[in-house]
C-alpha cells in the first residue's frame, strides 16, 4: 500500500512540477526583454559558462554606478570633501579607447620595434666601418692594458720547488678578494631605465593606433580624395626620383601605375553611366554647368582609356601616312580636351561675336557683290579639296579654317604661323554640341596642324556672298539649311546659324586681283610646304629620339653615381653635392637644320664641280701620306778624334794566323759593304709584316649551290658570306720604328704567367696593374716598408680568446688611459752631476 | 704654447727628382666620380694601400741618403785635357789601395779572354792557348791556373765565385776555382761566347755555328737550343735589365734572342757591314755597337729606336764595354778610350795605349778599373768614376764573406727568376694578359643568362714615358712635310736638269768583281 501511495505522491508530484513548470515558461515568455540570464557572482572559475554571456544593454541599465551612491550624499555642507573627491575622480575618468584589431596593432608594433632597433643598431656603424677598412687587425681586438700579478706571472714559468710549496701549505695564501655578482642583475637606476624605455614604446605605439583609428574613422568624402591624390601625388614624385636614381625600379612603378590605370579603365567610372550622371543628364539640357560636369568627367575617361603612345616608330607612322590622329592626354593644345570653357568665356565670346557679325552685315550690305568673286572662291577651293578631301568631303563640312586662312592671307610664309587666327574659332565646337549630335571628330590630318579647330555646320562667307542672303545672328536659330546654288564642288550645308568668318573683309579685294594662276600658285606652295613641313617633322622626331637617348644616357650615369646611396657607412665619403649631368652631345639647333636642308643641294653642285678638280687634290695627298719618317730621322755622324793604333803584330805565328783572318774579314767586309743590307733588311720586314698580318678564312665549300669543277668563279654572295675578313692594317709595334723587326708572337710563355683574369674588387686593367704596382721585396723597398707592405690582415695571439665586440668598445676612452710612458728627459749637465754625486757617495 | 721640450722633428725634405725616380707611376682611381670600384669599404681600404705606397715611396728616396759615396771624376787643370793623362801619372797620385789595383800580367799563352765576377772582386782570364786563370785581383791571390791544353775561345763566371765555365776547343766546361773540372757540356758544341744570366741562374752560348743554348746551371738543364741562323756568334752580350741576348751578325743586324722562341725577339739593322762590338749599358738604356767602317752608334735599346748617336772613328774599334756609371770604352786595336756621355754629346775622357792589341775588354764592377786582355797579356786600368761606389750588400757585395756567399747563393736562388719570364719588356709580369682576358670575358658574353662583366680593357702602360704628346707628334709632322717637299723638289730639278745632260760613260764591266772596284768609280756608276 504504502508504496503504492507512494507511487502515487510521485505521480502527483509529477505532474506539479510539470505543470509549475509550465507556468513558469508561460511567465517567462510575457518577458521577452531577457533571454540571457545576468551573470550571478559566484567563485571564480577559469571556465566560461555560456550561461553567464551578458547581454550589455541590461547590464548598463541595470548597474550601479558611483552618482546613484552619491546622490543621497546631497549639497551639504560637510560631506563637501566627499563630493569634491568624487568631482576630480569622475574628471579624470576617461574611457580607454578600443584595443585595435589584432593585425593593425601587430604591424604597428613590428614598425616602432623596427624603427628603435635600427636606431640602436646604429651606433656599431662607426666601429663596424673602422674595423672594416683598417689595413689589419689585432685579434682580440681590445687588448686589456691590465698585466698579469707578479706572482701569477712568475707562476707561469716556475715549478715550485718542495719547499717553496709546504711553505706555501704552512701559509695560506691571501685569497683575492673577487667581487660577489650581485643577487640582482640590474641596478635601480637600470631598471628605471628599461621601464621608461618600455613606456616610451608604449607611447609611441599608442600614439600611431590612435592616428590610425581617427583616420579610419573619418567619413568625409572629401577628405579621403584629397588623401588619395596625395598618395598619388607622393606616388609620382617617388616614380620621378626613382626614374632618376634608379631606373629599374622605376620601370617596375610605372607598370604598377599602368595597372592601375587599366583597373580604373575596366571599370565603369567616368563614363557617364551612373546614377548621377543620368540625373546630371537630364538636367544637362538647361543648365550649363552641368553640362560642363559631364564633358569634365567624360573628358576624364577619355583620358585615360586612351592609349599611350609609346615609341617613335608609331609618330613616324603618322607621318607617313596620313592616318587619323589620335589625341595625346598631354597635348594642351588639343581642342577636344581643352573644350570645356567656363560660362563667363562663353558668354564674352558671344558678345563678341554680336558686335562682329553686326559690323560685318553693315558692311556687305555696302558692297556690291559679284559673280567674280565666287567663280574665284570655287578655284581657291579646288586647292584645298586637294589637300584635305576628307575633310571638306560629306555632309557635315569639316572645313578646315587654317587652310583658309592660307588661302585668304596669301602670304604663305607667315601662314605657317597659324595658330592666331584659329584660336577664335576653337570656340565654336564648344558652342555646337547643344544643338547637334556630338560626334566625337578626330581630324584627319597633319600633325603639325596641332592647332586645328573642327567646325562643324561652317559657312564660309563668301557663299553667303553670293546667295545674297545675310543671316543673323541668333544663337537659338538652328537647323536652317542653306542650300548654295552655285558651289557645285562644296555642297556645305548648314545646320546651325553659326557663321564663321576667319578673315577681315580686306580680304575679298585680294581675291579680285587673284587670277587663274594664282590657284596654280597656291597649289605648288601647299606641296611645298607639305614638304617642307614634313622634313621639319622628321628633323623634330630625329631630334626628340636623341634627347630621349640623352635622357636614357643621363639616367644612367646618374644611377651609378646613386646607386649606393644606401650604405650605411656614410662616414666614408662625402658625397659631391651638385650632380650636374654631363651632355656630351652638342646641342641640337633646329633653326639651321632647314637651312642646311636647303643648302645640300647647293653643296652637291658645288661638289659635282669639284669633282673635276679632286682627283688631282688626291694624288697630291697620297705621296704626301707615303712619307716615311724612318728614312729621315737620322742623325748626322759625327768624327771622333781618336787615336790611331799602332800595328802590332804578335810575334808568335799562331797570333800571325788570328790576325790574318781578321784583315781578311775587314777585307771581305769592306767588300760588301755597300751591299745592300738595308734593302734586304726592309724586304724581310715587310714579310714579316705580311706573315702576321691574319688572313681571311675561307669558308666556301665548292660547288655547294652552284656547278663546281675547274674554271669555276666563286659567287660573289658566297664570298661576301663564307669568307671571313680579317680586319687590315693592324698596328704593329715596330710600325714607325724604322729599321728594326719586332718579332710579336702569337703564344708567348709569359702568357702562363700573366694574370689573364681580374680579381674581385678590379673591373679595369688600369686599376689591376696599378694595384700591384709596388715592389715589396727587401731588396727594392726599405725594411720598414717593406715590413708594412707584407703587413697581414689580421693577426691573431695564439692562446687568447677573441670575444665578440661588447658595447665597452662604443665608449671613448679616457685620454689617460692611453697616454704612454714617457720618461722624463734628463739634461746632460743633469746627468754629470748626478753621476758626480754617485761617486762622492761612493768615496 | 708648445711645452719646453718640444722639438718638432721634421723629415728631411726630398728632392722632386728623387720622388719622380723612384714613382712608380700613377695609382689607382679612387675619385669618387670616376672610379670604377664600386665598394665603399674596399675603397677606402685602397685608398689605404696607396697611402702606404706613396710613404714606400718617399721611403725609398729617402734611403738615397745613404748612399754616402760619390763616383769621381778626373778633372783636367786649366789649358790641360783629362786624355792626356797618362795611366802612371795616374797611378803616382793616388793612394797606395788605388794604385795597387793597377797592373798587369805578361803572360804567354794569349790573346786572353777576361771576366769579371758581378761584384767585381774575382778575375778569370782565359788564354787561346789553353791558359786559364781564376783569381782575386785585388790581393791577387790566385786561385788555380791550369792549362787546359785545348785552345779557349771565351770564359764566364757561374753564379759564385767558386765556378767557372770555359768555353774550350770542342765544348764547354765548368770549373771550380780550385781548377777542378766539374761539368763536361757536350751539347754547347763550339761556343764562340760565354754569357751568365745571374738571375735566371743560365748560362748562355753561342757557338761558332750559329746555335743558340741555355743551361739552368741550378738545376743542370737545357733550357733551350737552336740554330739561330745568323752565322757564326763573335758578338754576343746580354741586357742585364731583361736577360735577353744580343746577337750581332755579319749583316750589321743586332737581334735580340731569349730561350722562349726561335725567332729573335726583335731585329735592328744598326751597321751596313758586319757589327764587330756591341755592349749595353747596365741600366739597359743605351746599346753601343761598332762596326768595321769606322763607325759606333748609341741606340736607345728600351725602345730600340735610334741611333742617338752615331760616330765615325779614325780606326775600326773591335771592343766596346760599358761601365757602372755609363762611361763607354773602345779598344781599337791597341789603344783603348774611354768616353764619357755629357749632355747629347760624347767627350773623350781617358785613353789609352796598350802594349798589345787588345782582345777583350770588361770594366770591373764596384771598381774604379777597366780590364783589358791582349794577346800578350791581361792588365788592369785606372779610370777614376767609372764604378758604381754604393754598393748594395743584398745585392752583390764585394766584401763577402764565406758564409755570406753562402747565404746569398741560397737567397739567390730562391729568388731565381724562370726562363719564361725572359722577354723585351721586364715588367711584364706586372701586366695583366689583356687578350686571353679578352677572349675569356667573350666566351662568357655567348653565356646565355649571365650578366656580362664590364670591364675597362686599357693596360696601365700605353706610352714610355715622356713619348708622344700632341705638341710632339705636329712637330715630327712638320719636320716630315718639310723633308718631303724638298725631296720633290730636288727630284724635280734633277729630273729636269740630268736627264737630258749627263752623259753615262761606258764602263768596264767586271760582273761579280764589280764590287771590288774602288768606290769612287762605283758612285760614278
Amino acid at each position: 500500500m504504502s508504496t503504492g501511495y507512494l507511487e502515487e505522491l510521485d505521480d502527483t508530484e509529477k505532474d506539479v512540477s510539470e505543470s509549475h513548470s509550465k507556468l513558469l515558461e508561460a511567465v517567462s515568455q510575457l518577458d521577452k526583454g531577457q533571454k540571457v540570464k545576468k551573470a550571478e557572482r559566484s567563485e571564480p572559475t577559469l571556465e566560461v559558462s555560456e550561461f553567464h554571456l551578458v547581454k550589455s544593454g541590461i547590464c548598463d541599465r541595470d548597474a550601479v554606478h558611483v552618482y546613484d551612491l552619491a546622490k543621497t550624499l546631497g549639497q551639504k555642507s560637510h560631506h563637501h570633501e566627499i563630493t569634491k573627491n568624487l568631482q576630480a575622480i569622475k574628471r579624470k575618468v576617461q574611457v580607454l579607447p578600443k584595443p585595435l584589431e589584432k593585425p593593425a596593432a601587430d604591424r604597428i608594433k613590428r614598425i616602432v620595434g623596427f624603427k628603435n632597433t635600427k636606431q640602436e643598431l646604429k651606433k656599431w656603424n662607426a666601429i663596424i666601418t673602422r674595423n672594416r677598412t683598417a689595413e689589419s687587425l689585432h685579434f682580440p681586438l681590445k687588448q686589456s692594458m691590465k698585466l698579469d700579478s707578479s706572482t701569477k706571472f712568475v707562476k707561469r714559468f716556475r715549478l715550485q720547488s718542495d719547499l717553496e710549496k709546504e711553505l706555501a701549505a704552512l701559509e695560506p695564501q691571501k685569497d683575492n678578494i673577487e667581487e660577489k655578482s650581485d643577487e640582482f642583475s640590474l641596478t635601480l637606476k637600470e631598471i628605471i631605465m628599461k621601464r621608461k624605455e618600455a613606456a616610451r614604446i608604449r607611447a609611441q605605439q599608442s600614439y600611431r593606433e590612435a592616428k590610425a583609428h581617427r583616420q579610419n574613422k573619418i567619413k568625409s568624402k572629401k577628405f579621403h580624395r584629397v588623401q588619395r591624390k596625395e598618395k598619388i601625388k607622393l606616388q609620382l614624385k617617388e616614380f620621378e626620383e626613382l626614374q632618376k636614381t634608379n631606373p629599374e625600379a622605376a620601370l617596375e612603378k610605372l607598370e604598377q601605375l599602368d595597372k592601375t590605370r587599366a583597373e580604373e579603365r575596366m571599370t565603369l567610372r567616368h563614363k557617364n553611366t551612373g546614377r548621377w550622371a543620368k540625373s546630371k543628364q537630364i538636367r544637362a539640357k538647361y543648365d550649363k554647368e552641368t553640362r560642363q560636369e559631364l564633358a569634365q568627367q567624360l573628358s576624364v575617361g577619355r583620358e585615360l582609356t586612351q592609349k599611350f603612345k609609346k615609341s617613335n616608330d608609331s609618330e613616324e607612322e603618322d607621318v607617313g601616312d596620313d592616318t587619323p590622329m589620335q589625341f595625346l592626354a598631354s597635348d594642351k593644345e588639343n581642342p577636344w580636351i581643352e573644350n570645356v570653357k567656363t560660362e563667363s568665356e562663353i558668354d564674352e565670346f558671344v558678345k563678341n561675336y554680336r558686335k562682329y557679325w553686326d559690323n560685318q552685315n553693315k558692311k556687305l550690305e555696302s558692297q556690291n557683290i559679284n559673280s567674280k568673286i565666287t567663280t574665284e572662291n570655287k578655284k581657291i577651293d579646288n586647292p584645298l579639296k586637294d589637300t584635305q578631301p576628307s575633310i571638306l568631303n560629306g555632309t557635315d563640312a569639316r572645313v578646315n579654317t587654317n587652310s583658309f586662312a592660307i588661302q585668304n592671307n596669301e602670304k604663305i610664309e607667315e601662314a605657317i604661323d597659324l595658330n592666331k587666327p584659329t584660336i577664335s574659332l576653337m570656340d565654336f565646337s564648344s558652342r555646337d554640341n547643344n544643338t547637334n549630335n556630338r560626334q566625337p571628330l578626330e581630324t584627319k590630318n597633319h600633325k603639325e596642324y596641332l592647332t586645328k579647330v573642327n567646325v562643324k555646320n561652317v559657312k564660309n562667307k563668301f557663299y553667303k556672298k553670293t546667295t545674297g542672303n545675310i543671316l543673323d545672328n541668333n544663337l537659338i536659330q538652328s537647323n536652317k539649311k542653306i542650300k548654295l546654288p552655285k558651289t557645285s564642288i562644296n555642297n556645305v550645308t548648314a545646320t546651325s546659324s553659326w557663321n564663321v568668318e576667319s578673315i577681315e573683309n580686306i580680304n575679298t579685294e585680294n581675291f579680285k586681283n587673284s587670277n587663274v594662276s594664282n590657284s596654280e600658285k597656291i597649289n605648288k606652295l601647299f606641296d611645298f610646304m607639305e614638304e617642307k613641313i614634313q622634313d621639319q617633322i622628321k628633323s623634330k622626331l630625329e631630334r626628340i629620339t636623341q634627347n630621349y637617348e640623352e635622357i636614357k644616357t643621363n639616367k644612367k650615369r646618374k644611377s651609378k653615381n646613386i646607386e649606393f646611396k644606401d650604405d650605411n657607412f656614410d662616414g666614408l665619403e662625402i658625397q659631391a653635392k651638385k650632380q650636374k649631368p654631363i651632355l656630351d652631345l652638342s646641342l641640337n639647333e633646329s633653326a639651321c637644320k632647314n637651312n642646311l636642308e636647303v643648302n645640300i643641294e647647293l653643296e652637291k653642285i658645288k661638289q659635282i664641280k669639284q669633282h673635276n678638280i679632286s682627283p688631282v687634290d688626291n694624288r697630291s695627298n697620297a705621296s704626301k701620306v707615303e712619307i716615311d719618317p724612318n728614312k729621315y730621322i737620322n742623325i748626322k755622324p759625327k768624327h771622333l778624334n781618336t787615336n790611331l793604333p799602332i800595328d802590332i803584330t804578335g810575334g808568335d805565328d799562331v797570333l800571325d794566323d788570328s790576325e790574318d783572318e781578321e784583315e781578311r774579314r775587314n777585307v771581305v767586309s769592306e767588300a760588301f759593304a755597300d751591299d745592300d743590307v738595308v734593302e734586304e733588311f726592309r724586304k724581310e720586314k715587310e714579310e714579316e709584316v705580311k706573315k702576321a698580318q691574319p688572313k681571311d678564312i675561307d669558308l666556301t665549300l665548292p660547288g655547294w649551290g652552284n656547278w663546281g669543277g675547274k674554271n669555276i668563279k666563286v659567287s660573289k654572295r658566297k664570298k661576301r658570306r663564307f669568307i671571313l675578313k680579317m680586319p687590315k692594317d693592324l698596328s704593329r709595334r715596330d710600325e714607325n720604328k724604322g729599321d728594326v723587326i719586332i718579332f710579336e708572337e702569337d703564344n708567348p710563355k709569359i702568357k702562363e704567367h700573366q694574370v689573364n683574369e681580374l680579381p674581385y674588387p678590379f673591373s679595369s686593367v688600369k686599376d689591376y696593374e696599378a694595384s700591384i704596382r709596388m715592389p715589396i721585396g727587401r731588396n727594392f723597398v726599405s725594411e720598414n716598408s717593406h715590413r708594412k707592405l707584407i703587413e697581414p690582415s689580421v693577426k691573431t695571439h695564439m692562446g687568447k680568446v677573441i670575444e665578440p665586440m661588447n658595447e665597452d668598445i662604443l665608449v671613448k676612452k679616457n685620454d689617460k688611459e692611453n697616454r704612454k710612458f714617457i720618461p722624463k728627459r734628463i739634461d746632460k749637465k743633469q746627468k754629470i752631476k748626478r753621476i758626480k754625486t754617485n761617486k762622492q757617495a761612493i768615496k | 704654447m708648445k711645452p719646453a721640450g718640444y722639438r718638432r722633428r721634421e723629415r728631411v725634405p726630398i728632392s722632386k727628382e728623387k720622388l719622380a725616380k723612384h714613382d712608380k707611376g700613377e695609382g689607382i682611381d679612387l675619385k669618387a666620380k670616376s672610379t670604377r670600384i664600386k665598394n665603399k669599404v674596399i675603397r677606402q681600404k685602397l685608398k689605404k694601400k696607396e697611402v702606404v705606397y706613396n710613404d714606400t715611396v718617399k721611403d725609398t728616396a729617402r734611403t738615397e741618403l745613404l748612399l754616402t759615396e760619390d763616383y769621381g771624376c778626373l778633372e783636367a787643370d786649366c789649358g790641360e785635357v783629362t786624355v792626356q793623362y797618362k795611366q802612371k801619372q795616374i797611378v803616382d797620385n793616388v793612394d797606395i789601395t788605388a794604385a795597387a789595383k793597377r797592373f798587369t800580367l805578361n803572360l804567354e799563352f794569349g790573346p786572353y779572354y777576361i771576366k769579371y765576377t758581378r761584384n767585381g772582386r774575382h778575375l778569370v782570364l782565359g788564354g787561346r792557348k789553353g791558359h786559364v786563370a781564376a783569381l782575386d785581383w785585388v790581393t791577387k791571390k790566385l786561385a788555380c791556373e791550369i792549362n787546359v791544353m785545348e785552345s779557349i775561345h771565351d770564359v764566364s763566371w757561374l753564379h759564385i765565385e767558386t765556378m767557372f765555365a770555359v768555353a774550350q776547343k770542342d765544348w764547354v766546361f765548368i770549373y771550380d776555382n780550385q781548377g777542378i773540372e766539374l761539368h763536361c757540356l757536350k751539347a754547347m758544341y763550339k761556343v764562340s761566347r760565354l754569357e751568365f744570366l745571374p738571375y735566371h741562374f743560365l748560362l748562355a752560348s753561342g757557338s761558332k755555328e750559329g746555335y743558340l743554348a741555355w743551361l739552368d746551371v741550378s738545376i743542370g738543364k737545357f733550357v733551350n737550343s737552336f740554330n739561330s741562323k745568323v752565322g757564326k756568334i763573335a758578338v754576343m752580350t746580354q741586357n742585364p735589365t731583361n736577360a735577353v741576348l744580343c746577337v750581332g751578325d755579319t749583316k750589321g743586324v743586332v737581334s735580340m734572342w731569349s730561350p722562349n722562341s726561335k725567332n729573335p725577339l726583335a731585329k735592328m739593322l744598326c751597321h751596313t757591314q758586319t757589327v764587330a762590338a756591341c755592349a749595353v749599358h747596365p741600366y739597359g738604356t743605351y746599346m753601343a755597337t761598332s762596326c768595321p767602317d769606322r763607325s759606333v752608334k748609341i741606340w736607345d735599346i728600351r725602345q730600340l729606336a735610334g741611333p742617338m748617336h752615331s760616330y765615325y772613328v779614325r780606326a775600326p774599334v773591335e771592343h766596346l764595354s760599358y761601365s757602372q756609371t755609363g762611361q763607354l770604352a773602345m779598344a781599337m786595336g791597341n789603344v783603348v778610350e774611354v768616353y764619357r756621355l755629357s749632355t747629347d754629346e760624347m767627350k773623350p775622357y781617358m785613353r789609352h795605349r796598350a802594349d798589345w792589341t787588345v782582345t777583350s775588354m770588361q770594366f770591373c764592377p764596384y771598381e774604379d778599373i777597366l780590364g783589358i786582355g791582349t794577346t800578350k797579356g791581361v792588365s788592369s786600368l785606372l779610370i777614376p768614376g767609372s764604378g758604381e761606389p754604393n754598393f748594395d750588400g743584398l745585392e752583390s757585395n764585394p766584401f763577402q764573406t764565406k758564409s755570406q756567399r753562402r747565404e746569398a747563393e741560397v737567397k739567390a736562388l730562391l729568388d731565381k727568376i724562370q726562363p719564361e719570364l725572359i722577354c723585351l719588356d721586364p715588367v711584364a709580369i706586372a701586366e695583366v694578359d689583356t687578350s686571353t682576358f679578352e677572349n675569356k670575358i667573350e666566351a662568357k658574353k655567348n653565356l646565355l643568362y649571365l650578366k656580362p662583366k664590364n670591364i675597362d680593357f686599357k693596360p696601365r702602360r700605353t706610352k714610355a714615358k715622356g713619348k708622344g704628346g700632341t705638341a710632339k707628334v705636329i712637330k715630327t709632322k712638320k719636320i716630315l712635310k718639310e723633308l718631303s717637299r724638298k725631296e720633290t723638289i730636288d727630284m724635280l730639278r734633277q729630273t729636269d736638269s740630268r736627264s737630258d745632260t749627263r752623259k753615262t760613260k761606258p764602263q768596264k764591266d767586271y760582273g761579280i768583281l764589280n764590287r771590288f772596284l774602288p768606290k769612287s768609280n762605283k758612285k760614278s756608276n
